[in-house]
């Protein structure tokens, strides 16, 4: 198939008139949406506006009504169903992992279908269980039943980035673990993101979780996109009522969630003037937090290795308000 | 679990306790008559102390959780006492009495031994390992099988029948080994791929769930009685050639079943569905003859199987294997059918959901993540029907098959009760044997982490 051997330029997923009903009801109405190669898009919106039935009409979970679906550049719709899936990782609530394989056999299941030799996939999947940060000596050979949610999540992961596919789908993966577990996995995920460049399309209901991992996020309502943005965007200048509504009065704070210290220092003064230090790293969130804890109004601001790099002014946090 | 072991033992120590008191043995001048009722601590004090103290120690343990583990140990113990007592016994009585004059084993004996089944119950749920309990029976049974063999139970009534009937019990339980294991090969075949069709259509298990149901709602005698004239016709009337012409058929018509026409689908099933049954029958009437003759020596074919030769000679006729096989393969159905369907469709979903996700054809589905995840629930089905068919076929005497049922049939005749245990005792052997013989083989296949939910499940 030529198109396959297309090199990996052009959006990695496009939607293009797309649209799923059942019956009379629309669940995807009309989608035209592009989703660039190593992006993290987010799919936001409530319980019933059609998030999951797009996600799972990428890999034809799901068989649009009408409109066309393209991974790199050709259509799904002609793609050998069974090779498709193969080379599209996915990632769904709770796991799914199978009961009845051990966790080194639940990462090879994929490379298993590909027919990779049986040391190439041992070698892949304790790999792979190292890099979601299960040491492999002590959990290849657990059953998922043995494993925790949080680890159950994280073999969920390495089994869908087993085979090394440039597309992940991702619905609702942190879905069901409690809010700790939750935070630690969103960060790891993060970082992990940061070093895979993968295209990921990611369906959540949690606003806070979209700001903090999607590179743009496409909030829907009623099958069709409301408004597709970076998360500044969306938080600063929501395009309908419906944006505004749904990311609420909090969303100044959500933005500076979003944002570092390191945009707003201000070069100059020591530490010793102030009541505080923060790191530049240190999001502007955490950084109000501390100034309302110390009840100052500047903190210094130390670079990675505790150099003194400037200063942070709570006024300058507060200008930012305006420009939402 | 519902019940704890501890309160199993217990209950085992009780009634081996009991069985202490009635009579062992009854004493009868000769097969027929009444008899005169002997208590085992009157015949040997020593081996009755004995037994009871065995029982005490049950119970002891049964009361100090450190003793637990003993369980498998006092199982075997009781089990091996039990038997050398029936034979100590009854050599002790027949000392001295005519050739005509029979033992036979009182209700003493027989609480004692439901006392050591309900004892090896507790040591399967009590026992630290697994192989205890296997090493204990398999120590058990070699000593049950010294016994007899040495000819210690030679002086029983029950023994003394079987050496009466000789060939003939051999051939009988050769039959009812060929019935019940033929059909219950055929009840898997066709339960199987049935319940898996069921699964991926909700309108087959629409239909088919109950009319497996409704087969188990026929009485088996009424069974033979509907099959009887249609396999004589069919017996005399169709010949080999035919039968195999009529086969040939069926092969363009499960491949146009297979073509995706769904108008064409329904009328295909329909015109396939006569001659596949008139197919199972044949094949099972063979294997079961096969079977037969190489476990009781029975002759497989009554005559020449030409082309021309009719049906009858592979042994589907109105009376014989033919019926009885058509009856058990039904009963077998819905204890098969109904626990794959249900194992399938309690597989979670979120493991088949993922699984397609990534990519598995139906088939890997199925194969790799449905079928080892239904398995449990599966197997539990295959035991119910297998100890089903154990049980039924003693019936099939009545349509001339032949089976242990005969020696039932002929101890009632006669008024004989030792022949009739002759014939009951073997098939609650037979039972219980598959049914752990499954259940071990079910285990093995099992997935760990799996195993534990279908110990328990029934």
């Amino acid at each position: 198939m030529a198109a396959d051997d297309q090199p990996a330029s052009g959006p990695a997923i496009r939607f293009e008139n797309v649209s799923k009903s059942y019956g009379a009801d629309e669940a995807v109405d009309d989608l035209n949406i592009s989703i660039e190669q190593g992006e993290l898009v987010v799919l936001l919106g409530p319980s019933g506006c059609g998030k999951t039935t797009t996600l799972r009409m990428i890999n034809r979970l799901v068989e649009p009504t009408s409109g066309t679906i393209y991974v790199n550049g050709s259509d799904v719709a002609r793609q050998d169903l069974q090779s498709l899936r193969r080379g599209i990782g996915y990632v769904i609530q709770a796991a799914g992992l199978f009961p009845h394989l051990t966790s080194e056999q639940n990462v090879e299941v994929v490379p298993k279908l590909l027919g990779w030799s049986k040391a190439k996939r041992r070698e892949r999947a304790r790999e792979l269980l190292a890099l979601v940060g299960l040491e492999p000596n002590s959990y290849a050979e657990r059953y998922p039943r043995e494993l925790s949610g949080g680890e159950q999540q994280r073999v969920g992961v390495a089994r869908a980035l087993a085979a090394d596919p440039p597309i992940m789908l991702m619905d609702e993966p942190f879905g069901a673990v409690d809010p700790i577990t939750r935070d630690r996995l969103q960060g790891e995920f993060q970082d992990l993101q940061r070093s895979l460049r993968k295209t990921v399309v990611f369906v959540t209901h949690d606003l806070d979780e979209a700001v903090r991992l999607a590179d743009r996020i496409c909030l829907m309502k009623d099958g069709g996109v409301e408004q597709f943005a970076a998360p500044e965007e969306l938080l600063s200048r929501p395009a309908t009522a419906f944006v505004e509504k749904f990311v609420g009065p909090r969303r100044a704070m959500k933005r500076l969630g979003r944002l570092r210290v390191g945009e707003l220092v201000r070069p100059g003064t020591t530490a010793l003037e102030h009541a505080g230090t923060v790191g530049v790293d240190v999001d502007l969130r955490t950084a109000l937090a501390e100034l309302l804890r110390l009840g100052v109004t500047t903190l210094a601001v130390v670079g990675t290795g505790g150099e003194p790099l400037g200063e942070l002014r709570l006024a300058d946090i507060v200008a930012l308000g305006d420009e939402a | 679990m519902s019940v704890p072991g501890r309160s199993v033992l217990l209950l085992a120590a009780g009634l081996g306790l009991a069985a202490q008191l009635p009579a062992w043995f009854i004493l009868k001048p000769n097969r027929l008559v009444n008899g005169q009722g002997f208590a085992l601590h009157g015949l040997d004090g020593s081996l009755w102390w004995l037994l009871a103290l065995v029982w005490l120690a049950a119970a002891a343990s049964a009361l100090r959780p450190r003793l637990l583990v003993a369980a498998p140990a006092l199982a075997a113990v009781t089990t091996g006492l039990t038997l050398y007592a029936a034979a100590s016994g009854s050599r002790l009585l027949s000392v001295g009495q005519q050739a005509s004059a029979r033992v036979s084993l009182g209700m003493g004996f027989w609480l004692a031994l439901v006392a050591c089944y309900v004892g090896w119950f507790a040591a399967t749920r009590l026992a630290a390992r697994r192989s205890h309990v296997v090493s204990a029976a398999l120590l058990a049974g070699a000593f049950v099988l010294y016994l007899v063999v040495s000819g210690q139970l030679a002086g029983l009534g029950l023994v003394r029948e079987l050496a009466a009937q000789g060939a003939d019990f051999k051939a009988e339980l050769g039959r009812h080994l060929a019935l019940s294991g033929t059909s219950l090969l055929f009840g898997v075949a066709i339960g199987l791929p049935a319940a898996v069709a069921a699964h991926r259509r909700p309108g087959v298990a629409t239909w088919l769930l109950p009319t497996v149901a409704f087969f188990q709602t026929v009485p088996s005698l009424a069974l033979f009685g509907l099959l009887l004239p249609l396999l004589a016709r069919l017996g005399q009337g169709l010949s080999i050639g035919t039968t195999l012409l009529i086969g040939l058929l069926l092969l363009p018509l499960a491949l146009l079943g297979r073509a995706r026409t769904p108008w064409l689908r329904i009328p295909i099933i329909v015109l396939a569905a006569l001659p596949a049954l008139l197919w199972v029958t044949v094949l099972a009437t063979v294997v079961s003859g096969l079977l037969s003759s190489f476990l009781a020596g029975s002759p497989v074919f009554s005559g020449a199987p030409t082309l021309a030769a009719p049906l009858g000679v592979l042994g589907v006729r109105g009376i014989g294997a033919a019926p009885a096989l058509i009856a058990l393969i039904l009963y077998s159905l819905l204890p098969i059918v109904r626990n794959t369907y249900e194992g399938l469709q309690g597989v979670p979903a979120a493991a088949v959901q993922a699984g397609r996700g990534m990519g598995m054809s139906r088939r890997q589905l199925l194969t790799g993540v449905e079928l080892p995840l239904a398995l449990p629930v599966m197997v539990a089905g295959i035991r119910a029907a297998a100890v089903l068919v154990v049980g039924i076929t003693t019936v099939a005497f009545l349509i001339g098959a032949g089976g242990l049922g005969v020696f039932i049939q002929r101890g009632i005749d006669q008024v004989v009760p030792d022949l009739v245990l002759l014939g009951a005792l073997p098939v609650i052997a037979l039972a219980l044997l598959a049914d752990g013989g499954l259940r071990a083989l079910g285990t093995l296949l099992t997935a760990r982490p799996l195993r534990q939910e279908g110990q328990s499940g029934r």
